[in-house]
């Protein structure tokens, strides 16, 4: 297990693993409790019970800057950009104070790296008030790049997004996999899903309902009522989840 | 391209040259405006130090009668040097700004802003009622440099220039970034890797340190304090105002408010006898009102370079493309 990575998270006593490599999507009904997972394995929350593994080290009471510095990054599914300092010292941020130490290399080329591969091109000198819904999510990703993370947690990159533009990020998204990291993300849009996972895990009020491929969670007849209420299961045993 | 940086540093030339030589022009009096206004302005500017983290502090008085009873005492019960006791001020001062801080910076917003006006209130209510402090009857101390005004004038010129340049440190190095990040979002900031505690503990002591001289200084140069004036709400009130009046989060804003508010306060008192505090409030209301971003803020639109993007966009030789949308 000397390189191999993985993060145990409980949320109600319910287990999620990730292994090193890998595309995992959490998606579930608003409210399951998807972006509460991403607040506990970033630090903002702590659990009441349970622990969170990272790296084969237990974080579960380290603050959200240790974990950052350990390798975790994340983006924000409501952007909160830094409106006083541009674009580019936005990304400063990340890679001086989460990443840079790690990689060897200096902050601004850490950052120049993270902005190249989110594709902000030379909106880099903006103001964040100046750049589009599709220019924030890319800054967005470029924060969270620029922390040089092994473990990226992605939250509702696609929202806002236009066709095209999701498919842009799509494919900046599997070129960052492709360089190593590992992604966490919570996705809304089921083609998306679809394209980019792995594995798919399927909240429903704060708990694990199921686990698997795509084609093996839609399937599934708890996965089907969860979304579209119990009469579209035709079956009034799926409601024992009460 | 006129850059923006000429201007400022021809302007602080001037002002260096003016400060330099002041004590040879003026007169006993207007030295001791002066000094009054160099006073002010350290007051103001570590005042900024810890808003640029998003951190409204009321503690500022607690620090200026912190720092003047212990540099007092430290003279009076140890029979030491002046510097001594400046550096006493600066330790007791700084120790407790780190005591405080652990506790009380995890507050946000007003509730902040209530914790360090408990603890002014808490320290001079502590201060009155002790016995070695003297009480209510205050301290007296001999008069620093034998009473040399000049003497004094260089001296608090050199805590300014000492405050300036921890200012400008400050905005420059990666603190200035840790600072602006955590003041806009400090949730995001923690997850890009701040340690967001860390940063505003350092900027909390720093930011309390130059208070604390200050009224090792005051008690020094008046030679007679006594707690209600030492601690008085007055003194945090008015380092906010100075540095809201010029502009926050900037070196030169709370400089600027310093200066001309404190100008403005000497004035209207000669002239004004009675009840030049409402006019000053008159004037104070009606700048805020309309000057948002305080007399700096107006003087950068009125130069050209007003809005911030477009200082950041010549620092760093982007071009602009903010137009295209």
């Amino acid at each position: 297990m000397a390189k191999s990575f993985g993060g145990l998270m409980a949320v109600k006593g319910q287990g999620i693993r990730i292994e090193k490599g890998e595309i995992v999507a959490l998606i579930g009904p608003n409210g399951a409790g998807k972006t509460t997972t991403f607040n506990l394995i970033s630090g903002l929350y702590y659990p009441d019970a349970g622990s969170i593994r990272f790296k084969g080290v237990d974080i579960t009471g380290s603050a959200p800057h240790v974990r950052c510095r350990m390798g975790i990054g994340r983006t924000f599914q409501i952007i909160q950009p830094f409106e006083n300092i541009s674009v580019f010292q936005n990304v400063m941020v990340g890679s001086i104070f989460g990443g840079a130490g790690r990689t060897g290399k200096s902050p601004a080329d850490v950052a120049r790296d993270a902005c190249e591969i989110a594709g902000l091109g030379d909106r880099i000198h903006c103001m964040p008030g100046e750049l589009t819904a599709a220019g924030l999510k890319k800054m967005e990703l470029a924060r969270a790049l620029a922390t040089s993370p092994d473990l990226l947690l992605l939250d509702e990159m696609m929202e806002g997004l236009t066709f095209v533009e999701s498919a842009e990020m799509i494919r900046v998204i599997k070129k960052v996999r492709e360089a190593g990291v590992t992604i966490f993300l919570i996705e809304h849009v089921m083609r998306t899903v679809k394209d980019l996972s792995d594995r798919v895990v399927v909240m429903h009020q704060g708990e694990t309902l199921a686990e698997g491929t795509y084609d093996e969670v839609v399937a599934d007849p708890g996965v089907i009522t969860a979304y579209l209420g119990e009469n579209a299961g035709g079956d009034e045993a799926g409601h024992s989840g009460h | 391209m006129v850059r923006p940086v000429k201007p400022v540093l021809i302007l602080g030339m001037l002002a260096a040259v003016f400060l330099a030589l002041a004590p040879l022009a003026a007169d006993p009096y207007l030295l001791h405006i002066i000094i009054l206004i160099l006073m002010s302005a350290v007051m103001a500017l570590s005042w900024d130090l810890l808003v640029r983290t998003g951190q409204l502090s009321l503690a500022h008085a607690g620090f200026f009668g912190l720092g003047a009873y212990a540099s007092a005492l430290t003279v009076n019960l140890l029979g030491a040097g002046w510097w001594v006791s400046f550096l006493s001020a600066a330790l007791v001062g700084g120790m407790a700004a780190l005591g405080l801080g652990i506790i009380v910076l995890r507050l946000h917003g007003m509730y902040f802003a209530i914790a360090t006006l408990a603890f002014t209130e808490v320290l001079r209510t502590f201060i009155l009622q002790a016995q070695f402090t003297g009480g209510a009857v205050g301290v007296t101390l001999p008069a620093i440099f034998g009473g040399s005004r000049v003497a004094a004038y260089y001296l608090v010129l050199v805590v300014f220039i000492l405050c300036l340049l921890v200012s400008v440190f400050l905005q420059k190095s990666r603190w200035g970034l840790a600072f602006q990040a955590i003041r806009a979002r400090q949730a995001v900031a923690e997850v890009l890797g701040v340690n967001t505690v860390k940063t505003k503990l350092a900027a909390f002591v720093v930011s309390s340190i130059f208070p604390s001289l200050m009224g090792a200084f005051y008690i020094h140069y008046v030679t007679y304090i006594i707690p209600y004036e030492a601690f008085s709400l007055n003194i945090s009130v008015s380092a906010l105002v100075m540095s809201v009046f010029g502009g926050i989060y900037s070196t030169a804003g709370p400089i600027i408010g310093a200066v001309v508010l404190k100008i403005l306060e000497e004035y209207l008192k000669s002239a004004i006898v009675y009840g030049y505090t409402v006019i000053y409030g008159l004037i104070l209301a009606l700048v805020i009102l309309f000057m948002p971003n305080g007399l700096l803020g107006v003087m950068r639109r009125v130069a050209g370079g007003g809005r911030v993007g477009q200082i950041f966009r010549r620092a760093y030789g982007g071009k602009r493309t903010g137009d295209q949308d």
